[in-house]
């Protein structure tokens, strides 16, 4: 047998490949760290990966206690800033509600294999017959129940001083879609958290349980783990020099946080109408919550959720058109155009996006909490829109909004996805809105 | 290239209406006029309010897999203007009663479909829909999950489009499992229905360009819907589809008597029944195309030809039904395991088994998406199986294919 070159190979010539890509790995300690904020700097080195982690530990005294099954370790920070130099080029505003919300596009087989170990998020909605379950749904640990329902693995009781990981590109998404090239930047580059200050707010307890004496951030155990990637050294100066002479441009999406208190009315009315600003920027989703301060750590999710009563009417307004031909008050409608604002569903079980099955879950509980507050409460009733792609006139967007049966007075916040520059030029950084 | 949103109301119901089967409108209607623009299909949303009624109502259970898609007999899409049809799915619940058990998983079915589209995993779930509840669902079909947008032009497009939605009788949807319990006279009722969709208008000069072509094509998928009975164990099924481009055709089955009542699930997707309801074993399957054994050039022969007391799924069978219903390299996400799939047992009891997953199938080409034709040859499934006692089994098949339509300003042409 010949073991010459078929002849539609013989032209063949060798295929460029590059196999010289490396990655080196860096374990950084904060620079400054306390119970209020803690502040990483980045070496000026090779190109930074999103995935790159910040590892999160908590010492808990004995009492058993859990991140708030929605969210995990994420519950325990409330603002994330990417800073360059002095300047702020990217940073998100209640981190932990903003976490609550993306957690949810999370498929909920991912949760009970990887988060529940890697950030301490458990929720993963399951039926089951045993157990007095007769069918409904309920939330599996992988571990059977005692007399308070479903139980936590050991491995995310706080008193066992668990440790998660945080993506950065959780912190911020435009990671996902560059690999920062630090080697080229002649600032400091630092990423800084702001831990959440409500103590209560930072994790969950069983029903009958009693808090902790003290939940802290294990100091010893915050660190960064980056991953920064080097391609060959012709490729890098290649780059570096086109970088020279023209500049580079990296456009970014920013989440810009709108906050204001809902108050109800008598009748258990909320109904607003808001400027939330967007004005003369490129605004392509609008992201709307409302948390309810009432809830404790006594409920699953904490604080960290969205409720809407029992009705509701949505629309948004801006360049003097409303969004919606007709107002949104059909709760499958709005949770589908969550889908189309994100290209991605919600894994979100009916009882918990609206009223009205609250049947569907099961009467069993988890460590003894009921998973939508004994059928009172749609603890993830969010929105988003996907706007129309047009940039925002003077008057900004207003959102139009109420709802009826909301027992309690809410925390509306807004995240406005807006499209932003980021401008590298001789090594230094600048950030402008498109 | 700008976004808005449409809302349309069903154009032969008045409005605040309700309406169902037994409520005098079992035909759904919706018009999205003709206009310089383009429809994003996946965006179309059939939305609306779900109620249960009648005096059995608390004990009515359907199809979970299904939630309020087992409510949807028929789609039919035609050109508003011309009223051609372009895609026409008959059996559209026994479609997509293959269709979403096997492309979504448990936690699809559990969430976000929960939400939106009513699913469930268990058939007691459906009990607690004791009240109206709101759906949202999208219209899984050819034309509306392509990746082209739709062109509604009446010069460069499909000159508007016509959504028509045929309702499935109640005692098709609804049934009882609970022992000693029934579901007769229980009915259904739909309010406040519109259809919505995202539309993008083609920026000035892209219109232009568009207008001042004399004519336009748009390729699109099709599913075509046909049926047959078995009822002996040697069952063989000829159809001619008629259709060029076919890329996979698959068939689901169900017990015909199980069908229209009230006192079992007419949407369950099990094997072919003994009249006791005892498993009848599927042996082999042969697929052949003007006589000729293709696309595969051997028999699909099960575990229980030989071993007929093994109980398992066989695994070459349902693999080529999954594979006809979505690239088997592509399926990420499926319902199917081994307590749905094999040792199948009828839903006739409190359980927390899953929704049966079972069918024949047979991909044409999941490489090039061209397909084969099956214009003029005709189309024959064989199934062998142990079925030895005279109990009826509907089988229903769908053809998927592709299909191009050519428009210009008189008229729009559909090339099968």
């Amino acid at each position: 047998m010949s073991l010459q070159k078929p002849d539609i190979l013989q032209n063949v010539g060798e295929i460029p490949t590059n196999q010289s890509t490396s990655t080196t790995t860096s374990v950084l300690d904060p620079v400054i760290h306390n119970e209020t904020m803690c502040r990483f700097v980045l070496e000026n080195k090779g190109r930074l990966h999103g995935n790159s982690k910040i590892i999160l530990g908590v010492k808990a005294t004995a009492e058993k206690a859990f991140f708030p099954i929605n969210l995990g370790v994420h519950a325990l920070i409330n603002r994330v800033v990417f800073k360059v130099g002095a300047k702020e080029i990217s940073s998100i505003s209640d981190f932990n509600h903003f976490m609550a919300y993306r957690n949810c596009f999370t498929p909920n087989e991912q949760n009970f294999e990887r988060m529940s170990i890697t950030n301490g998020t458990l929720v993963d909605y399951t039926v089951g017959e045993a157990d007095g379950f007769t069918g409904n749904t309920f939330i599996n640990t992988g571990l059977g129940t005692d007399t308070n329902g479903v139980k936590i693995q050991e491995y995310n009781d706080l008193a066992n001083t668990p440790t998660y990981q945080i993506r950065l590109v959780d912190m911020f998404p435009w990671l996902g879609q560059i690999q920062l090239p630090l080697y080229l930047m002649k600032e400091q580059c630092a990423i800084e958290l702001f831990f959440e200050t409500g103590i209560k707010k930072k994790y969950c307890i069983p029903s009958g349980g009693t808090d902790p004496a003290s939940v802290l951030i294990d100091h010893e155990n915050t660190k960064l783990v980056a991953d920064y990637i080097y391609y060959p050294q012709p490729v890098m100066d290649n780059y570096e020099s086109q970088i020279r002479q023209t500049g580079l441009t990296i456009p970014i999406l920013e989440y810009a946080l709108i906050t204001t208190s809902l108050a109800k009315s008598g009748g258990n009315e909320i109904k607003m109408t808001r400027n939330v600003g967007g004005a003369n920027r490129m605004v392509s989703k609008v992201i709307i919550m409302n948390s309810d301060p009432t809830y404790t750590n006594t409920s699953l999710y904490n604080e960290f959720g969205s409720e809407c009563g029992s009705t509701f009417s949505l629309n948004i307004k801006y360049n003097n058109v409303p969004l919606y031909p007709q107002a949104i008050t059909n709760f499958g409608h709005a949770f589908n155009q969550i889908h189309n604002a994100e290209g991605l569903p919600m894994f979100v079980a009916a009882p918990e996006y609206s009223k009205q099955v609250p049947d569907l879950f099961a009467t069993t509980k988890f460590e003894g909490l009921a998973l939508n507050n004994n059928d009172t409460k749609s603890p993830r009733t969010y929105f988003a829109s996907k706007l129309g792609g047009e940039r925002i006139n003077a008057a900004g967007i207003e959102i139009h909004m109420s709802m009826t049966n909301q027992p309690n007075d809410l925390i509306n916040r807004v995240y406005l996805e807006q499209a932003c520059m980021l401008t590298l030029k001789d090594g230094k950084i600048s950030k402008t809105y498109v | 290239m700008g976004n808005e949103y449409i809302s349309v109301l069903p154009s032969n119901v008045s409005s605040g209406q309700a309406c169902g089967y037994s409520s005098g409108t079992p035909i759904l209607q919706f018009k999205i006029g003709a206009q310089d623009a383009f429809l994003q299909g996946n965006t179309v949303r059939l939305n609306g309010k779900f109620t249960k009624v009648g005096t059995n109502k608390n004990n009515a259970q359907w199809e979970p897999s299904l939630g309020i898609y087992n409510i949807l007999e028929q789609l039919v899409i035609s050109s508003d203007k011309t009223t051609q049809t372009i895609e026409h799915i008959e059996n559209y619940n026994r479609f997509l009663a293959s269709y979403i058990p096997a492309t979504s998983s448990e936690n699809d079915l559990l969430g976000h479909m929960n939400t939106s589209s009513m699913t469930s995993f268990s058939e007691l779930q459906c009990l607690q829909y004791t009240s109206s509840v709101d759906f949202s669902i999208a219209l899984p079909c050819g034309v509306l999950l392509g990746s082209n947008p739709i062109p509604l032009s009446n010069t460069w497009g499909l000159k508007g489009l016509n959504i028509t939605l045929t309702l499935a009788p109640d005692s098709n949807v609804f049934f009882a499992t609970v022992d000693g319990k029934t579901a007769a006279d229980t009915t259904y009722q739909l309010s406040d229905l519109t259809l919505t969709a995202e539309l993008s208008n083609p920026a000035a000069e892209e219109l232009s360009k568009l207008n001042s072509q004399t004519s336009n094509s748009f390729d699109y998928n099709s599913i075509s819907s046909h049926f047959a009975v078995i009822n002996n164990g040697y069952a063989t099924i000829n159809k001619n589809f008629g259709i060029k481009r076919c890329l996979s055709v698959f068939a689901n089955f169900v017990t015909s008597s199980n069908i229209n009542t009230y006192n079992k699930n007419g949407m369950q997707t099990m094997n072919i029944r003994q009249r006791d309801d005892s498993n009848a074993d599927i042996t082999e399957v042969i697929f052949t195309r003007n006589g000729q054994r293709y696309p595969l050039d051997y028999d699909l022969i099960s575990v229980q030809r030989d071993y007929p007391g093994n109980t398992s799924g066989d695994g070459q069978i349902l693999r080529n039904y999954l594979n006809a219903l979505k690239p088997f390299s592509k399926l990420d996400r499926t319902t199917m395991n081994v307590f749905n799939a094999t040792n199948l047992k009828p839903c006739n009891k409190l359980h927390d088994q899953p929704p049966n997953v079972y069918g024949v199938g047979i991909a044409y080409d999941t490489i090039s998406g061209q397909g084969v034709s099956l214009y003029d040859v005709p189309f024959s499934m064989i199934i062998k199986s142990s079925l030895n006692t005279d109990n009826p089994t509907s089988c229903f098949i769908f053809a998927h294919s592709k299909e191009t339509i050519v428009m210009n300003k008189d008229g729009i042409q559909v090339l099968r």
